[in-house]
């Protein structure tokens, strides 16, 4: 902790400083290596400055996920502000700035690998634990971009939008070898292979695989009964996934194929399925092929392109005893699609005053099939298929005004064959009084279309109902970031969110049938502040706070599903010369409630990494302790489930060898 | 109290002191000026390194006085990121930032960097200067190709260069091998 005062303390001197001498940015003592490494613009369909970026946008790079042993996209986006993750022991799921929807799967975020989406098309959702088909050791950066953003991206960018960018064959020039071990007995190795040719083509192909046993024993105390093995859940936290990723990039052109393909035990007993049975499990596979163009031609004019192939498919064997006398069975749920589609943007600046985007995407899915029967004696309850198809058109204009003014104004206008259309317009007033301050006054649309699985299941006791219609999202933000010294950043932005039409589960009473409907109106409102310091000379972090106050604008009540209150701590620095840092990560999640209304004490966890780079010619070696405090906490459940919190995991630690040649 | 409770309890307080102490950071900040690194810096930082690792002839200079010039030949568009190279020496020789509008003024540059408002001219700007010990260097596209020496360009929001060596070679210059080995070719 009294690090971190440090970096205050250091701060505040240096605001002294820097008021009384003028300063400009002094890059020329870096070396030409790190010069090249330098980000200077980022966020959007196109590339620009941050402060130009007609939103709240954060970086994280390879080199941070390292000095914090971030293991998972969850892991990396628990250290974001606003951000907070749960967990039910099957996925992980993302609440942003007091938001998200007990009982979906991520759908409100879109999360992109290198502009391609990974949100699939059967329940939307978007997969952030070792689900994710991306090992992190792959990941250069990753770009969160806060706010609606259907205005360019469409569905689904409702909250946030993840841009995940992976690393280049130039980045590896050769082999790489990592394996880490950790606590619950996981194991996790990976090979990978990039190289430039000299024709300036690159490739890059990487396997990894992951096993975990998890937990040996879970105790859940509503199942605490001598006929269900007195609430434990025995061996069934297990975890397996595969992971395989390449990308080819010859002149314009770039080939990218992703595989990833994860088990995992269900320990929840979910669905009112039969509690502490080992062949409860979930199979998720996510795969795509993406060919991208990208031209630029002189007098300022860009084009990108990409037509992409992509496949998803879930299998879920649950469990079931339907009278007590009856024998278990296993009821099989399938959910599979694919999918392919293009997009095209052309992109245009003229004399330094508009800049002009339009594009148009489109997607067609010839096949989702949701499926669900028993296995033996075999019974089928639904088998049903359905087509998709949907594109879209989108305008966005950046004006300058004037030096210091930026006006960026987009629409898009999305047609589906479901529901119809939906137009989502967003502007941004970037006001930039002198370099280094920025004040964003944002406003923006978004929507989220229902999905297959809303729109059609049809086992018992759900019913279909393709009456559905989009989901909708309002945001208006007001943004201050203030750079000081080229290493500070401090930003304060204060936000408001009213969702209408959020669709929900409901039970209908007359008939017992569950059924999904557009029934639910929130508002969440807040505001956040974050100071960080980039890594500079080895060191570096970020402290902030989020606030939030959500409410359920049909009751008038608020929702503390998500925690009111959120504080989070990143500090890393060398500990040893100049190639072994210790990263220390705090969270805090003020009370929470349940669905059902039970209550959830604050808590405070804290992570600890020592990183070592170089410390032999291509060996990096980490180890991590997570929570190191073993402090008790639990997350509220999500829909499904007869536990209406679900514990997490104590102390944990991992150890983590990479070996570059 | 319950220790773990009151731990919890210091655990907020310190939380809530480190953001007060946060706002009042930023409000104090904000009183000072200071700068994003820009596309602009990374560029100048650029100029300054090539020239650590590029050899002028013997005969470039005649007087131990002369300063290492640095010309920015068309529409300055660095602006203030050109502070950073004030104060600086290269080749032991303080460095001199020097505004040019016509090739006939760039006699004695050793760094020419060609802004993107001389596109229109480029060619005819190289021929008069590509005998001369003036390491050419420039941000618009096709610059190599047009007989420039140096070429930056942005790659994935990252500035690389693009080196063309025969023209440093003909103009007598030589550029280290460090730096050609980290030259990138542009895709075209």
């Amino acid at each position: 902790m009294s690090g971190f005062f440090l970096l205050f303390i250091s701060c505040l001197s240096g605001a002294v400083q820097a008021s009384a001498e003028e300063l400009t940015v002094d890059l020329t003592s870096l070396s030409i290596e790190e010069l090249m490494n330098i980000r200077v613009v980022s966020a959007s369909r196109y590339e620009q400055p941050v402060s130009e970026a007609p939103s709240s946008v954060t970086v994280v790079t390879a080199d941070e996920i390292k000095r914090y042993g971030h293991r998972t996209l969850a892991d990396i986006l628990k250290s974001i502000r606003g951000f907070s993750i749960t967990y039910d022991r099957l996925y992980s799921y993302v609440e942003v700035r007091g938001l998200r929807n007990i009982g979906d799967w991520n759908s409100h975020i879109l999360i992109l690998v290198n502009g391609h989406r990974t949100n699939e098309n059967v329940y939307d959702s978007s997969m952030i634990g070792n689900d994710f088909l991306l090992d992190v050791d792959l990941i250069d950066r990753v770009e969160i971009i806060r706010g609606p953003g259907s205005s360019l991206y469409g569905d689904n960018a409702f909250f946030a939008v993840i841009n995940v960018i992976t690393r280049n064959g130039r980045d590896l020039k050769g082999a790489e070898i990592a394996a880490d071990a950790g606590s619950l007995n996981t194991f996790n190795g990976r090979m990978s292979y990039g190289k430039r040719f000299e024709n300036g083509a690159e490739m890059l192909i990487s396997g990894s695989v992951l096993d975990s046993q998890g937990n040996q024993k879970l105790y859940f105390r509503e199942f605490d009964s001598p006929a269900t093995n007195n609430g434990i859940a025995q061996d069934l936290d297990n975890e397996n996934t595969d992971r395989f990723f390449s990308r080819f990039v010859y002149g314009d052109f770039a080939l990218e194929g992703a595989y990833g393909g994860r088990i995992k035990k269900v320990p929840t007993a979910s669905y009112g399925s039969v509690f502490n049975d080992p062949r409860y499990e979930s199979l998720d596979g996510r795969s795509y092929l993406n060919l991208a163009y990208n031209h630029s031609f002189e007098e300022d004019l860009k084009i990108q392109s990409r037509l992409f192939y992509d496949w998803y498919w879930y299998h879920g064997d649950a469990p079931y005893k339907y009278n007590d006398s009856d024998p278990t069975v296993i009821n099989k749920e399938i959910g599979k699609a694919q999918w392919w589609g293009a997009e095209a943007q052309v992109e245009k600046g003229f004399a330094q005053t508009h800049r002009l985007l339009a594009g148009a995407d489109y997607q067609r899915t010839p096949e989702v099939l949701l499926q669900n029967y028993d296995m033996t004696p075999y019974l089928l309850y639904s088998d049903i298929t359905n087509s998709f198809e949907k594109w879209a058109v989108f305008l966005q204009d950046e004006f300058r005004l004037m030096g210091s003014l930026l006006l960026n104004a987009g629409i898009r206008y999305d047609k589906y064959n479901t529901f119809g259309g939906t137009t989502n317009p967003r502007v941004g007033l970037n006001f930039i009084p002198r370099e280094g301050t920025t004040i964003k006054l944002l406003y923006g649309k978004a929507f989220r279309a229902p999905n297959a699985y809303e729109l059609y299941y049809d086992a018992p006791p759900s019913i279909p109902n393709p009456a559905l219609r989009p989901e909708r999202i309002r945001t208006v933000e007001l943004v201050y970031e203030q750079s000081l010294m080229d290493k500070y950043l401090g930003t304060v932005s204060v936000f408001q969110n009213s969702i209408t039409n959020l669709i929900n589960r409901e039970t209908d009473p007359s008939n017992d049938f569950l059924v999904y409907k557009n029934i639910d109106r929130i508002t969440a409102k807040g505001i956040e502040v974050e100071l960080e310091r980039r890594l500079k000379n080895g060191w570096g972090g970020k402290f902030s706070y989020t606030f939030t106050k959500t409410r359920d604008d049909i009751t008038g009540e608020d929702i503390v599903i998500s925690p009111a209150h959120m504080a989070k701590v990143n500090l890393s620095f060398p500990v040893i010369r100049k190639n072994v840092f210790l990263g220390v990560e705090m969270q805090y999640k003020s009370r929470r409630e349940t669905l059902t209304g039970q209550e959830l004490p604050d808590y405070i966890i804290t992570n600890l990494t020592l990183f070592g780079k170089e410390l032999a010619k291509g060996i990096e070696l980490s180890g991590s302790i997570y929570n190191v405090f073993d402090k008790k906490y639990s997350d509220p459940s999500s829909s499904g489930h007869t536990q209406s919190v679900i514990e997490q995991d104590g102390r944990g630690g991992r150890v983590k060898l990479a070996y570059r040649f | 109290m319950h220790v773990k409770t009151l731990l919890a309890e210091v655990g907020r307080r310190i939380f809530f002191s480190v953001a007060g102490l946060m706002v009042i950071c930023c409000i104090a900040s904000s009183v000072a000026v200071a700068a994003e690194p820009t596309e602009n810096a990374v560029k100048v930082a650029y100029l300054y390194n090539f020239a650590l690792f590029v050899d002028w002839p013997s005969d470039t200079w005649t007087d131990n006085d002369e300063t290492f010039n640095v010309c920015i030949l068309g529409v300055n568009t660095f602006g203030r990121a050109l502070d950073s190279l004030r104060g600086k020496t290269i080749k032991t020789r303080e460095v001199s930032v020097v505004q040019i509008n016509t090739a006939a003024e760039a006699d004695q540059c050793q760094i020419l960097f060609i802004s993107q408002s001389e596109r229109q001219q480029v060619l005819h700007i190289i021929e008069q200067v590509n005998r001369k010990p003036s390491l050419t260097i420039s941000d618009m596209t096709n610059f190599v190709q047009s007989g420039g020496m140096i070429g930056l360009f942005t790659d994935e929001g990252r500035i690389q260069f693009e080196i063309n060596k025969p023209a440093a070679e003909q103009a007598g210059l030589t550029i280290s091998s460090h730096v050609l080995r980290l030259a990138k070719r542009r895709t075209p």
